[in-house]
């Protein structure tokens, strides 16, 4: 493989917890834990997890929306550190992030026009008002939204939220991209419509063989929509490998929970995985594995040890001691071999 | 507990913020007010009276820091100098006259003005859109009204035309003051004009912002789902939503407490009632700064205990700000 | 600073994105178009005042405290000033002095509180503590302290005095509103575009607090012409400037009161509380412009209250007053005829806009009947209508609900009045919101939500059987039993949605109406809940109502499944059935826009466009627009429910009709 166009080394995150006296005693949440992730040109990289578990913070720290707490985030295999001022602008122009919620994300009081020529005005400098408004015209139109000029007159609530992603992609295209970053960008929207979103995204992916971060918590729509799957829980990737491995042979206990969990009509064995406990809290996370307390296959070791990332196959990575070569002599069972 | 720990200290900080100022204004205004006020006295102050006016309004030949300090002194000691519109008491025995008065009036009706308007407010939230929504202009009109005007036109019907009520004072000049049962029903009946000013002018404010809080707090989810739930209506008003839109409320009652203290103030005045109000006016007239910035700093006090009550009430009620 | 409690600041929703439309909304309303009018008029005679005053206010005649008159309009002082005259050049000097504090007092609001609420951090603490301080100070007696050190203070003074001790309100709640639009989507969306600060600020944040900021701007013209006149009726400011408050000043000082001169001080007291009133009317126009739920009780008029009276008086019926225990319910099978729910015809509108249409269906002892649909598709309207707990102006001008009782008798739930409703609600029927958060009152505690219903419903029970029922009821859904006395915000979001559920069972109801009470969660609680929802209705024998977008869980665990789709019913199946064989296009387009997770990866189509806006239904099948098989004829014809097997679609490719069906080969 190619090298990556964006890459997290090791990256940490911790949030100050505010304390309601003092900003306190050091409290912090462990948002994102040393977490490493590779992108590339032309391909779909997914990121699934539950709320809490990072996904989105990790994709804000891409975008250098926050200033991490450590490791690297490199382009090109430069490591880029630019939260503020002109550096900051020029990162930007490489990675656009696309947000949730449509009608959150954009300026309620400001035309779709407006909102679009600010975006074209900032990454296509020196242009002059009818050079920008072929511009947007040309946005609107790669993101299906024709004519053009029946949208741009609108205002974000008069559009439906279909249109409004549409838009919302159109805007991040302005920057010609190298890496889109995603946030969950379907989730929000109707059943309906959540195919054409993505089936956009996967096609502006490979005709401008951009990197794409799919962060999601339908695992079941990473498997259809991503070529590589990373699983996150409580600030960590638990699991990486090619989406239909992750899918089809989930190592991760969690990620077996999580696939079980997930409603499908589809599937004829009803084998659960028995969930006892709730997630865990980030600000003092469990010791170990951070999964441990609610994992059925948990070890001693589990405990004490924070688990390294095994390879299991061709790219496919769990971090759990069950995969250990040297397995304890307790662990006989593996969660595959039930 | 914590909740009101970290309030009192704020509280302390404001009251810190609040005679700070009060040394600070004299300074930085322009002119000197000590010397301007020793010259008011004709060269009737003792030396001793003069040290004072200017440990409290200025002393050039010292230094800010050692001036602040000696002010501390003063504050601590209860020694405020001496009132020039009422020499020669000084200024502690002006207020501890004046200040029962006020406190008992006004406490009393703001309390008043509160709970009526509130009450009105939840009934006027609950029955939205009923002939009760025709209240809202007229006591926007009552509370936009200056409290010290509506007071003149109270006094002019019930006290000049009508003779129900005394036209001015606290009490018969006939009684003495003492816990006699003359006197307290002497005080209660000049009282009845001043205590209708200030709660008909205050019940409009309180009766718009709990109304529109209960509006607003019918539509909430919890609201629907106690009336699902087939409880009797005065539950769901009551207990779900009044009990929350309240909340807002009472501190906002905090905030506008200020306000409605200071408003009431210059009702005083109108009817020479003998409390700070009218104190402070006959200060302001005679520009007896000893004494207005006295008043100031016991109305802030006063205030500030008043919202710390507030927060108390508040922490009882909302069990969110229990935690932490 | 996090000390004070939530204020109006934090109370008011962020505006709404109508702006343009809604200004010229609120200004129809009688009352703030008023307040404008009024308003303008003082503005008017603030300027021109000096140049129509008959007389020079200060002029001295020989007509003394003369009552109002034809050469007097408004009468004379006590030196045969003409009232009027001053009355004219006291609105200039008042005005100026209401909209002067107005514009430093907000250009400085606007300064501490945005800069405050962007910047964040210690500039933020610091500045909000000041603000706090300067809010609690109380400020009259502050501006007399200052206005008295500035002796005879002109207009300029007392401006500069109002604007120093008034800016902390509009600073404190533009703050607030800052920090919340700082965390919205669009702000981030605008600086991950690579947007300047400066910009932000100024496009993003400034423009969408223009209501606020208006509203704080009035809010102390009104304030400070009060301080003013306060100020000036003291006789802190220069008595020999005109202006409402002096006039005042000097009634009280030549004694107009014993006189009985009124004609003195009636007009500038007017024309105070004249213009308060007028711009507290406009305020309130712009608090129900930024406050939605305002809105609607503004516009929920006496129309929609009589539809709701008028409902009451309908026909009574008698409800069993005494509740029968039913016999246990066999199993749920798909050819049970036990019907406990049956609806009939139901229509919903809001105003204008049907949002359900004539829907009908039964519900069976035991059963769980799945309603999907996607957002606009009626099917919250649908949820609430059972309950009847629609609010105006929502209103049901048609259908039936009939409810079987234990006797086997059956009432019409719309036909109920207050009382009978009240005793039906929760003991028949409950509810589980999609948010526990939002649907459990949060300053009461969760037992206490339990219990309040057993109170109602079962008045002999005493404290301690209540109490136990509180415990066994938490038990069931798996919360420890000293949770009880916890709040909700104490509890996990999945032990929330199970402390709601256990409010929903707490009377034992034959039928639980759930609307969408797992989608605020995630999948592996979702699950919890599911299971737990599933285990207790096999346990406790009660049917379901269950609305979802999730189709894929609906399939799963219903047994029965409707299709809502632009407020009708367009497909109706048992759950297998439906899962195997869906008839109608959309429901196979549904199908195919969910990616599954076991099995090999299927070819998902998805489906055109997106779904209607109910205020404008396409004329004939709602989703002719999107459907691939559309043929001449769904433009004319609207489907009803065609029979299909076991199975009933509203499309027309089932129709019977062979006047239709032609169309179908063109």
């Amino acid at each position: 493989m190619t090298a990556p166009v964006l890459e997290a080394v090791d990256v940490t995150k911790h949030f100050p917890v505010r304390g309601l006296v003092k900003r306190g005693a050091g409290r912090v949440v462990h948002a994102v834990d040393n977490v490493s992730l590779k992108l590339y040109s032309g391909r779909i990289t997914a990121l699934v997890g539950e709320s809490g578990s990072g996904k989105s913070t990790l994709a804000r720290l891409l975008a250098q929306l926050y200033p991490l707490t450590s490791g690297e985030i490199r382009l090109h295999g430069n490591p880029v550190q630019a939260t503020k001022g002109k550096a900051f602008r020029e990162h930007v122009s490489k990675v656009q992030l696309i947000l949730q919620d449509p009608f959150a994300s954009f300026n309620p009081v400001a035309s779709i026009a407006s909102t679009l020529r600010r975006a074209v005005s900032i990454h296509h400098a020196g242009k002059g008002g009818d050079e920008q408004l072929a511009v947007i015209d040309d946005l609107l139109t790669q993101t299906n939204l024709a004519p053009p000029r029946q949208f741009t007159q609108k205002f974000p609530h008069e559009l439906s939220g279909g249109q409004l992603q549409r838009v919302s992609i159109a805007r991040a295209l302005a920057a010609s991209p190298e890496v889109f970053l995603a946030d969950e960008p379907v989730s929000s929207l109707d059943v309906s419509i959540r195919l054409g979103i993505l089936n956009l995204l996967r096609r502006l992916t490979e005709e401008r063989d951009v990197a794409m971060l799919y962060v999601t918590h339908d695992i079941a729509s990473a498997r259809y929509f991503a070529a590589d799957t990373a699983v996150m829980y409580a600030g960590e990737i638990v699991e990486t490998g090619p989406s239909e491995t992750v899918t089809q042979q989930a190592a991760h206990p969690y990620t077996q929970l999580l696939i079980s969990s997930a409603p499908d009509p589809s599937r004829t064995d009803v084998k659960r995985v028995k969930d006892i406990g709730q997630p865990p809290s980030l600000i003092s996370p469990p010791s170990g594995c951070r999964f441990h307390p609610r994992c059925p296959f948990a070890m001693a070791r589990c405990r004490e040890e924070k688990p390294p990332p095994f390879e299991l196959a061709d790219g496919h990575t769990a971090r759990c001691w069950l995969y250990a070569d040297n397995p304890e002599p307790a662990a006989s069972e593996r969660p595959d071999a039930q | 507990m914590r909740t009101v720990l970290r309030k009192l200290g704020f509280y302390l900080l404001t009251a810190w913020v609040a005679i700070s100022l009060n040394f600070l204004i004299p300074r930085v205004m322009p002119g000197d007010p000590a010397e301007h006020l020793i010259n008011q006295f004709h060269g009737k102050l003792g030396p001793a009276a003069i040290q004072a006016l200017r440990v409290l309004f200025g002393q050039p030949d010292a230094s800010l820091w050692t001036q602040y300090l000696n002010y501390w002194h003063s504050i601590l000691t209860g020694d405020f100098g001496i009132s020039y519109a009422y020499y020669p008491t000084d200024v502690g025995t002006v207020l501890g006259q004046s200040m029962f008065w006020t406190l008992g009036l006004i406490t009393a009706c703001t309390i008043l003005g509160f709970v009526i308007g509130t009450g009105l407010g939840i009934l006027a939230g609950w029955k939205r859109g009923t002939w009760l929504d025709s209240l809202i202009p007229v006591t926007t009109f009552l509370s936009s009204i200056p409290y010290f005007w509506f007071a003149i036109i109270i006094v002019l019907v019930f006290s000049i035309t009508l003779n129900w009520f005394p036209l001015s004072g606290g009490y018969s000049v006939d009684t003495t003051i003492g816990f006699s049962g003359d006197f307290i029903a002497s005080a209660l009946y000049y009282a009845v004009l001043p205590a209708a000013t200030i709660v008909i002018t205050s019940v409009g404010g309180w009766l718009i912002s709990m109304r529109n809080m209960m509006v607003t707090t019918l539509s909430e989810d919890y609201v629907r789902l106690a009336e699902a739930k087939g409880l009797s209506r005065r539950r769901v008003m009551y207990k779900y939503a009044a009990r929350n839109a309240m909340l807002p409320s009472l501190s906002g009652f905090a905030m506008s407490l200020g306000f409605v203290i200071g408003g009431s103030i210059v009702t005083e005045v109108v009817f020479n009632y003998p409390g700070l109000g009218t104190t402070l006016f006959k200060a302001a007239q005679a520009a007896d700064y000893p004494l207005m910035s006295a008043i100031f700093l016991l109305i802030t006090i006063m205030v500030l205990v008043a919202n710390l009550l507030a927060d108390v009430v508040y922490v009882f009620l909302d069990p969110r700000t229990r935690e932490g | 600073m996090a000390m004070q409690p939530a204020v109006l600041a934090e109370t008011t929703e962020p505006i709404e994105p109508e702006a343009g439309r809604l200004w010229l909304r609120a200004l129809r309303a009688p009352l703030t178009l008023t307040g404008v009018i009024i308003t303008l008029v003082f503005v008017v005679l603030a300027v021109i005042g000096p140049w129509i005053a008959p007389y020079d206010p200060s002029a001295v005649s020989d007509a003394a405290t003369a009552a109002p008159s034809f050469d007097h309009w408004l009468g004379t002082t006590q030196n045969g000033q003409d009232i009027l005259s001053q009355v004219l050049y006291g609105a200039q000097a008042s005005m100026l002095v209401g909209l002067g504090s107005a514009v430093i007092t907000t250009v400085l609001s606007v300064l501490v509180g945005i800069t405050a609420g962007y910047l964040g951090g210690t500039s933020d603490e610091l500045l909000s503590l000041l603000a706090n301080v300067f809010l609690v100070l109380p400020g009259l007696p502050l501006t007399i302290i200052l206005a008295a050190y500035i002796p005879h203070s002109g207009s300029l003074g007392i401006i500069l005095v109002i604007s120093l001790t008034g800016w902390a309100w509009g600073a404190r709640v533009l703050r607030a509103q800052t920090l919340s639009l700082r965390k919205r989507d669009f702000v981030e969306a605008a600086r991950a575009t690579g947007e300047r600060t400066s910009k932000i600020i100024l496009r993003d944040i400034l423009p969408n607090q223009l209501a606020v900021i208006a509203a704080a701007f009035l809010g102390t013209v009104t304030a400070a012409i009060l301080t003013q006149a306060s100020l000036a009726f003291l006789g802190l400011t220069d008595v020999t400037q005109w202006s409402w408050g002096t006039i005042l000043y000097w009634a009280q000082a030549d004694s107009a009161l014993l006189t009985g001169s009124w004609w003195w001080f009636v007009p500038a007291g007017l024309a105070i509380a004249l213009i308060g009133t007028a711009l507290s009317l406009v305020n309130f126009g712009i608090d129900e412009f930024i406050n939605p739920r305002l809105r609607q009780a503004g516009i929920a008029t006496l129309k929609a209250q009589r539809a709701q009276v008028s409902r009451r008086r309908t026909k009574r019926v008698r409800l069993s007053g005494d509740r029968q225990p039913r016999p246990a319910g066999a199993p749920f099978t798909a050819d049970s005829t036990d019907v406990v729910l049956d609806v009939r015809g139901l229509k919903v509108n809001y105003g204008a806009t049907t949002a359900v249409d004539d829907v009908s269906f039964t519900l069976r002892r035991g059963e769980v009947l799945g309603i999907a649909g996607e957002s606009g598709s009626g099917k919250s309207t649908l949820a609430y209508a059972i309950t009847r707990l629609h609010k105006p102006p929502a209103d049901i001008p048609q259908g039936e609900i009939r409810y079987t009782n234990a006797d086997r008798s059956t009432v019409d739930v719309l036909a109920m009045d207050d009382e009978q409703l009240r005793a039906f609600r929760w003991e028949e029927l409950s509810i589980v919101f999609q948010s526990a958060m939002h649907a459990l009152n949060p300053i009461m505690r969760v037992g206490e939500q339990i219990e309040d219903a057993l109170v109602a419903h079962r008045p002999g029970m005493a404290a301690p059987e209540r109490a136990a029922r509180v415990v066994e009821l938490l038990g069931i859904v798996g919360i420890p039993a000293d949770r009880a006395g916890s709040y909700p915000h104490e509890l996990s979001g999945g032990m929330r949605q199970r402390a709601m559920i256990a409010v929903g069972l707490a009377l034992d109801p034959e039928i639980i109406v759930m609307d969408e009470p797992t989608t605020a969660l995630d999948v592996v609680i979702q699950r919890q809940i599911i299971d737990k929802i599933m285990e207790l209705k096999d346990r406790l024998g009660f049917s379901v109502i269950f609305i979802t977008h999730d189709l894929s869980l609906l399939i799963e665990m219903s047994d029965t499944i409707a299709v809502m789709y632009g407020g009708k019913i367009v497909e109706m199946a048992a759950a297998q059935d439906f899962h195997e064989r869906p008839q109608h296009p959309y429901s196979r387009g549904l199908l195919e826009s969910f990616p599954t997770l076991s099995g090999p990866k299927k070819e998902l189509s998805g489906i055109p466009g997106s779904p209607p806006d109910l205020r404008r239904l396409p004329s004939g099948c709602s989703f002719r627009p999107r459907c691939p098989a559309a043929f001449d004829a769904c433009a004319e014809h609207e489907p009803r429910l065609y029979q299909i097997g076991a199975s009933s679609a509203a499309c027309l490719l089932y129709s019977d009709d062979h006047v239709v069906k032609m169309g179908e080969s063109a």
